[in-house]
């Protein structure tokens, strides 16, 4: 048996929507026809809704209806923008560029505001902070960065206007407390025997002075190291 | 700016020639015997998009606004066509039954038109897809858009899905004559 190329394609469409439905509850709702017709469904649920589509007349006849109607929007849509090009004057033909720099600088400024932001937090931190930083306005005399005896060690420090009492402290190289003076009114201090006994020679100690203010404020040293010689 | 009355009258057109392909359509597809009556369809539109044209606010854009006017337009008519048609169930399935018992009467055709579904069906997946939407009348063009191939790929695929039942057919004895 031999079939012409016209009637090979006639019962090929005749293949398309060969069934007719009993009911409609198992068709695919209008809206995913239009999904699948504008190209907003996976490739598996389009599989799917071609199938059903294919072999159910009712819906192969709303599917062609579709079909065409979107064409004849195409066209519409189209026809309306060259003619509200056309009659909307200057405002609607403005080159993109400037039809969009307001909506560019808010976009810009948006990334320089978020740029600063992380920038403060981030990278201009200081590395002081954890004992001292903004708070650093106490000076250290000595020992800085010095070996000391045992016999001569005094600490001494800068004065500060208003201050009510200092305290000074003094950390091992852990940065454990060894020794936290009483309240003093003088800028330095003999340290006591006691502390004097238990240091350790060769070994590095810190210290530091915390300002006490009548308001209530605190500000503090940086931390700085000494070492005892004998 | 606002259009002016002779603007307003090329979109007037613009739109008339658009109503006229919708109605075109519903009765090519026989949507009119189902309840969808075009002149409904038309006027939804029709007022929705003037409306907006003309309103104060700038229609930034006409694209986007105009496919969502017309997708629910379209997607409401076919729902309520479908609600009606379940409303009349009873009178649909008896139509059924009449047509049911016309069928199968030219043998050779339906033997024919039977062994190209099966052969359809058979086809790898992307052949039958492409394939089943070309039948269904759709564009090369329309297909690829639809599934986000390209034109050539689509093309590609109907042709080769085509050959493959054109050699399954063969095979079960019903030759095609290529000449024409």
């Amino acid at each position: 048996m031999t079939i012409d190329p016209d009637r090979f394609e006639a019962l090929c469409r005749a293949q398309v929507g060969f069934q007719k439905p009993t009911s409609r509850r198992e068709c695919p709702s209008p809206k995913r026809m239009v999904r699948l017709l504008t190209s907003r469904c996976s490739a598996r649920e389009g599989s799917k809704l071609i199938d059903h589509i294919s072999l159910c007349s009712d819906c192969a006849g709303e599917f062609g209806f579709l079909t065409e109607a979107l064409r004849s929007e195409r066209i519409l849509v189209g026809d309306i923008e060259n003619w509200l090009g056309s009659s909307q004057g200057a405002e609607s033909r403005r080159p993109y560029s400037l039809r969009y720099s307001w909506g560019l600088a808010s976009l810009l400024a948006a990334f320089f505001i978020v740029g600063f932001l992380v920038l403060r937090l981030v990278v201009l931190r200081s590395p002081e902070r954890y004992r001292a930083a903004p708070e650093a306005r106490v000076a250290l005399l000595e020992p800085v960065e010095q070996k000391v005896s045992r016999q001569s060690l005094v600490f001494r420090w800068h004065p500060v206007q208003g201050v009510e009492h200092y305290v000074v402290e003094v950390f091992d190289e852990t940065l454990s407390p060894v020794w936290k003076s009483l309240p003093l009114l003088e800028t330095r201090i003999v340290p006591p025997d006691q502390l004097a006994r238990g240091l350790v020679p060769q070994k590095s100690y810190f210290w530091l002075v915390s300002a006490y203010f009548p308001g209530g404020d605190k500000w503090m040293s940086p931390l700085e190291e000494f070492t005892l010689k004998d | 700016m606002r259009p002016d009355r002779s603007t307003s009258e090329e979109l007037e057109a613009i739109l008339e020639r658009f109503s006229a392909s919708i109605r075109a359509s519903i009765l090519k597809f026989g949507l009119q015997e189902k309840g969808i009556d075009p002149e409904d369809v038309f006027q939804d539109i029709r007022l929705k998009i003037i409306k907006k044209i003309f309103s104060a606010n700038k229609i930034r854009s006409p694209a986007s606004y105009i496919n969502s006017v017309v997708h629910s337009t379209l997607i409401d008519c076919l729902r309520k066509s479908r609600a009606q048609e379940e409303i009349f169930q009873f009178e649909r399935l008896e139509r059924l039954q009449q047509a049911g018992s016309q069928k199968d009467v030219g043998g050779v055709d339906t033997l024919i038109r039977r062994a190209i579904g099966e052969a359809v069906d058979s086809l790898i997946p992307s052949r039958k897809k492409a394939l089943k939407m070309f039948l269904l009348n759709m564009t090369v063009e329309e297909i690829a858009r639809s599934l986000n191939w390209t034109p050539i790929k689509t093309r590609t695929l109907i042709y080769r899905g085509l050959d493959d039942i054109k050699k399954k057919l063969k095979k079960r004895g019903i030759g095609h004559d290529d000449r024409s």
